[in-house]
């Protein structure tokens, strides 16, 4: 027994109080560069460092969001006015004409170019922005280091999949510099079937979705390996961070789902190019049965991005509230009825199209969602209650993510209700409801997240202040944007059209500044990243006094995470009982910090170095 | 990745040298070769799970056509030949077998076996794939024949050849293809051309499996010939062996649904 | 699990087990965590392959005879089986098939139990995708009857591309209406007029042929069947009403007429 405590301190100790070495060979921060620019890049390029691939992920995924980003405020600019006669001189799609540089004054046309801008946006951000987001990046960099591993299981696949993200990624530009896709992207039959026949773009944006398919997969493969295999001794399933928990459920969605799009994807391009007619309505195929086959793999998916959303909120929460999370297992079973319950629900995308039997039978089991969910949201609440909160912007982020993304589940359930969504089915309310889950959700989360582990990725601090004024102009900027468009969609304002009746117009404006004021909020984060990174204090171990272990090590890690394989000895909220490693409440002072850590060291006292409780 | 450059003094330069299964250890992240091996598998078996899910897509396509145009399926499935599909399945069966067995001798170390046994698997592989495009593919396609094909006698010669008398023409057999390309002039159901789309897209996606295998378990054969596996590190030819018994899988599922049904 | 054999090796079944040598006490491991995860290094008996291989092959015949059985009863003595046993034979003929292959080909009988959650998972997930989709698109007509209605058997036509481009690049299309099964009927037709210079001619030549592709389908492994109502067997005959025994006339022959 001794031994092993000896063992323990030792990995801590040489971790928290010595910085490098400690007696092991001399490693560098895994940002430390070798030799000179030419080598450096061609070291990135061949990297199987985990660390390095969530880096080059989450610029690649940054890169993305702020095309994606353009896309959505030239849609939202096209709807700052309706269509008016061309005789006034406005007419829909103007605007976005002379923006792509094809101008005309008809009508049609520039209708197609908005169509093709907002397919951009939704492409963009689904397949290239939200799905990689978090597991791809935050969860390459942090899912080795939270279980105390090494790498992934597979670096060399994972270096792989982020190539394949990239030749997707590249496609998918080919296409939209090639004119773009006007089919949504949903790439519903016959739309995709039938427009620009004689064009290759469509292939090249459903190639890029495939190929992106593949990239995902092998993520969640080598995630599903990695949390089964290189755990450190003495973390047990349920000795995990929940941030793990999720980004396994969400990687079993990943290898279940994604395979189901592959083949509807692969069918779709046959059908385009041999028209073999399967989903085409001209030669007795079925239409729906694309919508079953899309759905089937784009609902699971829902919870891929939801989920590692959730997942990064576990950790900010206990975290920065200083406080055990309530209710562990749930909180671990919960994220695997999600997954679980998202292979049964899939047709609540179709009620107007599928059949009334299988309609009524989705929309009952579509209720099954708010369960888990609930039962998570309640437990964060449970988790701040008399927790000693610290209003740090990664807890701003999380407050914000419990307010948004407790309105996006709350109006889903009018849309899983057969009856109200026949009314609300593809109007503006679908689109703020998934706004407010996937941006409110996931994004909020994500940018939440990298607030959170900014510190330990690149070791440098942030200017706090201008972090929380950024984060809160991003929270009035989303609620102005996308609270009108439930009003909007209760109204009658269908998705996915270029022009409005009148009195929609204001309501449209309100919106369209609004997305306005998100783009100065995500603008100015950026600005403080980049300040950060440029003229930002150096980074403690532990600057938030967290206990999972990614801060038992430096700030940034060596590239070997751990210099000796860590034992893990206590829970990854035990709070109450164990001193977080590391912590200086001088280095990063929160307002109870010294009464916390004093707390911390009266009941740390008579644990330190004894078994997990 | 495996192997380590050391210096030649017969050569007078720097050669690879290959890492043998005795000198093998597991990746640095792993703790021992055991859980690695374990890992792979894992990981392996999570892949087949995306390749049968793949394949579900077109299973589900055929169910819900099958229930939908039952007697273009019926018509659909008596144009093609179950003597060609059984004897495929007896060929990728035995492939199988001759797979599972090479994992068995490279375990044994008897290395000459084993790559007689990953040659002979692939050698299978390449009849299936023969058979499926010269018996099957082509004359329904284009109704061109290859001059051996027993079917020959049973049509009027419309004397027209190709490749110097490799390929007879019959009129009017071709044109069984999908969708919009479909052309045969005989069909009395108006969806069979339905059929021919699932059946060209089920059993081509399964052909380029089959390909894929074929490579995967060349590869392996390069690598028992270098000696990089024994008894107890064959990673790569149990992974190898994996995928090619999934694709045997599948097309014990596909035979009798494409080839057996009335 | 394994038992031990007598010269000391570990058994499970009939495979051979390798175990790794494990130290009671691992200092890397004092949990124990690393310990039961692995199932050691599997040699299958020769034996157990080949008679798997024997099975395998058995049930092979199996299923043909089974498919061809059923196909000899009904011709012959007219016995009409249901439609689903034929499926539910040659499925669970087949389902015994891959299980062997799983078992013993692929391991997982001796394997660690976590790849047979893995595929058993799969199929879960396969399960419930065909499943909901049969019960949709199986049933659209459950509450409202009307809605099984077809507008056009075969499909609501289509620009049929003809693969080749004219003068100015453009892609040649021609216009199919309703099925494309159809419209290659007449397609063949037109260009047997064309060759034969006669219409009548034609027709007479377009039965001729016909009849050789459908009594040859013995060829093809089927003997010839009949079919009703009830029951779906390949047919040689023509659907009653869909078309004339050479079409007639110009299209008019692939309407819904009484289908």
């Amino acid at each position: 027994m001794a031994s092993i405590d000896n063992r323990n301190a030792n990995t801590i100790g040489a971790a928290a109080g010595h910085g490098h070495g400690g007696g092991h060979h001399d490693e560098g921060s895994y940002l430390s560069s070798r030799g000179g620019l030419i080598a450096t890049i061609w070291d990135w390029a061949t990297t199987i460092d985990h660390k390095k691939i969530g880096v080059m992920y989450l610029s690649a995924v940054l890169m993305m969001f702020f095309f994606g980003g353009v896309a959505a405020l030239a849609v939202r600019t096209e709807l700052l006015e309706p269509v008016r006669n061309p005789s006034e001189g406005v007419v829909t799609g103007q605007w976005l004409g002379s923006f792509l540089g094809v101008e005309s004054t008809n009508i049609a046309k520039n209708n197609q170019h908005y169509n093709r801008v907002f397919t951009l946006h939704g492409a963009i951000m689904v397949f290239m922005v939200i799905i990689p987001s978090v597991p791809a990046a935050l969860g390459n960099f942090f899912i080795p280091i939270l279980i105390g591993a090494k790498d992934v299981a597979f670096p060399r696949l994972n270096l792989l999949s982020w190539y394949i993200y990239v030749t997707g990624s590249i496609f998918g530009v080919l296409a939209i510099l090639l004119g773009g896709v006007d089919t949504g992207w949903t790439f519903y039959t016959p739309y995709s079937t039938t427009t620009d026949a004689d064009q290759m773009r469509v292939v090249y944006m459903v190639l890029a979705a495939f190929i992106l398919g593949f990239s995902s997969i092998l993520t969640g493969l080598n995630f599903v390996v990695t949390v089964h295999k290189l755990r450190a001794p003495g973390m047990g399933w349920f000795d995990m961070p929940l941030f793990v928990w999720a980004v396994y459920a969400t990687s079993i969605l990943q290898v279940l789902a994604t395979p189901v799009i592959g083949i509807t994807l692969l069918l779709l391009i046959f059908e385009r190019l041999f028209r073999v007619g399967i989903f085409d309505p001209g030669l007795g195929g079925d239409p729906v049965l694309f919508q079953h086959f899309f759905w089937f793999y784009s609902h699971p998916v829902v919870y891929v991005m939801i989920l590692p959303g959730m997942a990064i909120i576990n950790e900010i929460i206990p975290v920065h509230a200083h406080k055990k999370i309530f209710g562990y297992r749930s909180m671990a079973f919960a994220s695997l009825g999600i997954a679980a319950v998202s292979f049964l629900v899939w047709g609540h995308h179709m009620f107007t199209s599928e059949g009334e039997l299988a309609a009524t039978v989705f929309s009952a089991l579509t209720f099954l969602v708010a369960v888990p969910t609930a039962v998570k949201v309640f437990n964060w609440v449970g988790t701040l209650y008399k927790g000693s909160i610290s209003m740090t912007p990664p807890m701003v982020y999380a407050l914000m993510f419990l307010f948004l993304f407790t309105i996006g589940g709350l109006t889903g359930l009018p849309l899983a209700t057969l009856s109200t969504d026949m009314h609300l089915h593809d109007s503006y309310f679908v689109v703020a409801h998934f706004h407010y889950v996937m941006m409110g959700g996931t994004i909020i989360a994500f940018v939440g997240g990298l607030h959170h582990w900014w510190p330990k990725m690149f070791g440098r601090m942030y200017n706090n202040r201008a972090a929380i004024i950024f984060a809160l102009v991003q929270f009035v900027g989303f609620n102005v944007t996308f609270f009108t468009q439930f009003v909007l969609g209760t109204r009658g304002m269908p998705r996915r059209y270029a022009s409005y009746v009148d009195e929609f117009q204001l309501l449209h404006q309100i919106s369209t500044v609004g997305s306005y004021i998100l783009a100065v909020g995500f603008t100015g984060s950026l600005a403080v990243f980049v300040h950060s990174l440029l003229a930002g204090k150096k980074a403690p171990q532990n600057p938030w006094g967290g206990l999972t272990l990614e801060w038992h090590i430096e700030s940034p890690p060596t590239t070997h995470n751990f210099h000796k394989e860590p034992i893990v000895h206590h829970g990854p909220y035990d709070f109450d009982t164990v001193l977080p490693p590391g912590w200086d409440p001088e280095d990063y002072p929160v307002p109870n910090a010294r009464e916390q850590a004093a707390a911390y060291a009266r009941a740390a006292h008579s644990h330190v170095g004894h078994e997990k409780h | 990745m495996t192997t380590v450059p050391i210096h030649d003094a017969a050569s007078h330069g720097t050669t690879k040298k290959v890492v043998t299964w005795r000198e093998y250890k597991a990746a640095q992240h792993f703790r021992n070769k055991e859980e690695e091996f374990d890992g792979v598998k894992l990981g392996m078996w999570l892949f087949l799970a995306t390749e049968v899910l793949l394949f579900s897509g077109l299973f589900c396509a055929y169910t819900i056509f099958r229930l939908l145009y039952p007697q273009a399926f019926a018509n659909g499935s008596s144009y093609l030949d179950w003597r060609w599909g059984g004897f495929n399945t007896v060929v990728l069966l035995i492939s199988s077998y001759t797979m599972a067995a090479s994992i068995r001798w490279v375990q044994l170390q008897q290395y000459a076996r084993a790559q007689a046994n990953l040659l002979f698997t692939i050698g299978c592989g390449g009849l299936f794939v023969l058979i499926k495009f010269l018996f099957e593919y082509t004359p329904k396609w284009s109704g061109w024949f290859f001059f051996l094909d027993p079917a020959l006698s049973h049509y009027p010669d419309s004397g027209q050849r190709a490749l110097g008398g490799l390929f007879h023409f019959v009129d009017g057999y071709g044109g069984k293809r999908p969708g919009e390309l479909f052309s045969y002039a005989f069909s009395s159901d108006p969806y069979e051309h339905l059929w021919w789309s699932v059946y060209y897209s089920a059993t081509g996606i399964h052909a380029t499996h089959v390909l894929i295998g074929m490579g995967l378990i060349f590869w392996v054969y390069l690598r028992v010939r270098k000696g990089m596996y024994g008894p107890t590190h064959y990673t790569g030819v149990e992974m190898a062996g994996l995928y090619w018994h999934l694709v045997d899988l599948i097309w014990i599922f596909l035979f009798p649904l494409l080839y057996l049904i009335h | 699990m394994s038992t031990i054999n007598e010269h000391g090796q570990a058994v499970k079944g009939d495979a051979l087990v390798i175990q790794p040598v494990a130290s009671s006490f691992d200092e890397g491991d004092p949990h124990g965590f690393g310990k039961g995860h692995h199932h050691g290094h599997i040699i299958m008996s020769a034996t157990t392959l080949r008679m798997v291989l024997v099975v395998l092959l058995v049930f092979t015949v199996a299923t043909v005879a089974a498919a061809q059985f059923e196909m000899w009863a009904q011709s012959f003595f007219d016995i009409v089986l249901p439609r689903w046993v034929n499926v539910a034979v040659a499925l669970s003929i087949a389902t015994v098939k891959s299980a062997l292959v799983l078992l013993y080909f692929m391991q997982l009988r001796y394997d660690n139990p976590i790849n047979t959650i893995v595929f058993l998972f799969t199929l879960f997930a396969f399960a419930l995708f065909l499943g909901f989709t049969v019960l949709d698109l199986g049933h659209r007509d459950t509450i409202y009857s009307y809605k099984a209605g077809e507008v056009t058997p075969g499909g609501l036509g289509l620009n049929r591309r003809t693969g080749e481009r004219n003068e100015a690049g453009e892609v040649v299309t021609e216009t199919v209406t309703g099925s494309i099964v159809a419209f290659a009927r007449q397609k063949y037709l037109e260009r047997l007029a064309t060759e034969l210079g006669d219409m009548e001619l034609a027709r007479e030549e377009f039965a001729r042929r016909e009849a050789i592709f459908r009594h040859s389908h013995g060829a093809d492994g089927h003997g010839p069947s009949v079919s009703d109502n009830n029951h779906s067997r390949a047919r040689t005959g023509l659907t009653p009403d869909l078309y004339d025994a050479a079409p007639a006339g110009h299209g008019d022959g692939h309407g819904a007429a009484g289908h």
